[in-house]
């Protein structure tokens, strides 16, 4: 799962992002946010585009969250 | 093309698509294109205790791919005009199709 701003596009779904964060979730730990700065992206390979919220983002307790990462939609 | 047509039929209302990691989404259908990808608005993660991941999330697209299952509301849904379309699309295959 990632986080970024979208930069680009094209007609394959493939997009761009700078500022890229790898959200990490864990039963064990607290969600990690790892920085991987700009990302291509192929568009096959994507599931779902989400728009941040950044009020309800910035609000959200990341912190205190222990989950299990999201199963695998491509197997 | 029949199912693109009737996804566009119910374009603003209220449906809950799910992936096929399990994880189900209700939101108001915004837009849906050929390749059935699907944009969402206002959504809400139907079992949120257990994916809380996107609960900054509003609005959202989805790949048509990855989509099970949409479940759309019974009474938006005229199942006798859905059939009689299924029925014309049978007699007048697409063209360059062969039966």
């Amino acid at each position: 799962m990632k986080d970024g701003t979208l930069i680009g596009y094209d007609q394959a779904m493939n997009i761009i992002l700078t500022d890229t964060h790898e959200r990490l979730f864990s039963s064990t730990e607290p969600m990690k946010s790892v920085p991987i700065g700009v990302y291509v992206i192929r568009g096959e390979t994507i599931a779902l585009i989400g728009q941040l919220d950044e009020e309800l983002d910035e609000a959200a307790d990341y912190e205190n969250m222990r989950i299990e990462p999201m199963d695998a939609v491509f197997l | 093309m029949l199912f693109y047509s009737f996804f566009k039929t119910l374009v603003g209302q209220p449906v809950t698509v799910e992936l096929k990691n399990d994880l189900a989404i209700t939101g108001v259908l915004v837009s849906v294109d050929q390749f059935l990808n699907i944009k969402l608005d206002n959504i809400k993660v139907v079992d949120e205790g257990r994916y809380p991941h996107m609960l900054a999330v509003k609005n959202c697209f989805i790949r048509g791919s990855v989509v099970r299952y949409v479940q759309l509301p019974a009474a938006s849904v005229d199942t006798a005009l859905l059939q009689d379309a299924a029925r014309r699309e049978r007699q007048q295959p697409a063209a360059g199709v062969r039966k």
